[in-house]
């Protein structure tokens, strides 16, 4: 049965066709660090992830586990202030739960606790990223399906993750994320793009009549790998060479 | 024009104090029949349309007739502002900066305070109204740029 998805909401629909470029004076007074953790930049690439890996990982959520994915809690949580939805066609598996810091202080942000990926997707995973795994604070495979897309909003956490978030596509397809004040985000398939979510409102559309398959997660601050702290020093002067 | 479209939950009887709304300063007559008729609901969508304003920053809405004879034991009389949208974008989460600003009578004051209540002259959010005064909500036209300053500028 093919469920008919809601359309974006007004301000969703707003966000997606406006044009930022008069709101380009915000990155003006950006805190450029040395560290991920420490840089207010919106988006730094990291290249060199190999292709054949990603594959094998895109191809198995595709195939075997397409099944498993479960709609994001977002979606569904309705509160007081917000009875639009926030999000349609979004859906995921948790690779690796991040740690309970928010259980039970507020219903809001209490979700994404529990790992459900099956034991070979978690394989392939940790052979993706061999020596990364206990770097990880959380990591997830997110799905959009045809006609999906999720409201501006930005992701507020106790920490202040900056560029420890990262974004990465499983596959090719045409530019699906948007962020204020940029715009439209050019990626390539085979990077990873660390992502200041907290700092820039983003949201995500998928007008293709595909599913869309992403890899996002997060690297404790203090754990950021040396690869990506070197790669991130050498890219993070192409963060406005991204968008379009 | 500007379409403003107010969601409230409205908990009261037939006999029942009023609802007053305001743009800009400006009172919104067109809505006093609809408010003046006993179509009543606990949930209501109050549509407008404003063509005179060419920009829209301020919104008020007076709540006011409530007294002694309205309120008994077995009710009270109260209004809970859901949402508000303006032109088809919600304020949603927003409306956590609206004020509420009571007009208690003098009698009531009194009675709270040898209770040992503490009672503040302006409520934040205001979207509970449960006596007598007025809420107000403040931002910069046009909405949805404000909107996306406001998610900007959280830190």
């Amino acid at each position: 049965m093919v469920t008919r998805l809601i359309p974006p909401t007004a301000f969703t629909q707003q966000f997606f066709d406006m044009d930022f470029e008069s709101y380009q004076y915000l990155l003006d007074d950006l805190i450029d660090g040395d560290h991920p953790a420490t840089c207010d930049l919106p988006v730094v690439p990291i290249e060199g992830f190999d292709l054949d890996a990603l594959d094998r990982i895109y191809q198995y959520c595709r195939s075997v586990c397409s099944g498993d994915f479960k709609t994001v809690k977002s979606q569904i949580m309705y509160s007081d202030w917000c009875f639009q939805p926030r999000s349609q066609g979004w859906t995921e598996i948790v690779i690796k739960a991040q740690p309970m810091l928010m259980k039970g202080r507020d219903s809001n942000l209490d979700y994404n606790l529990e790992a459900d990926a099956d034991n070979h997707l978690v394989e392939l995973c940790r052979q993706f990223f061999p020596d990364w795994w206990d770097r990880f604070f959380c990591l997830k495979i997110l799905k959009m399906a045809p006609d999906g897309w999720v409201n501006p909003h930005r992701d507020i956490y106790v920490d202040n993750f900056r560029l420890c978030n990262f974004w990465m596509p499983l596959h090719d397809f045409p530019t699906t994320l948007k962020v204020f004040p940029m715009g439209w985000l050019a990626h390539r398939l085979g990077n990873m793009y660390l992502f200041n979510q907290r700092r820039f409102p983003h949201a995500v559309k998928n007008s293709e009549q595909e599913d869309r398959i992403v890899l996002i997660g997060k690297f404790y601050q203090d754990l950021v790998p040396q690869q990506i702290v070197e790669q991130f020093l050498i890219n993070k002067k192409k963060h406005l060479q991204q968008w379009q | 024009m500007h379409r403003i479209d107010f969601y409230l939950e409205l908990h009261w009887a037939k006999q029942r104090p009023a609802l007053e709304f305001a743009v800009n300063g400006h009172v919104l007559e067109q809505n006093m029949k609809i408010l003046s008729s006993d179509q009543y609901e606990e949930k209501a969508v109050i549509k407008t349309q404003i063509s005179d304003l060419e920009s829209i920053n301020l919104i008020n809405i007076r709540f006011y007739g409530k007294n002694d004879q309205l309120v008994t034991e077995q009710s009270d009389h109260w209004v809970h502002i859901k949402n508000i949208a303006i032109d088809d974008v919600f304020a949603d989460a927003m409306l956590i900066n609206s004020t509420f600003q009571h007009q208690m009578p003098e009698h009531w004051v009194a009675e709270m305070l040898t209770q040992g209540h503490r009672i503040d002259s302006v409520y934040k959010p205001g979207t509970s109204m449960r006596l007598n005064g007025c809420f107000s909500w403040q931002f910069n036209h046009p909405f949805i740029q404000h909107k996306l300053l406001d998610l900007w500028s959280l830190d």
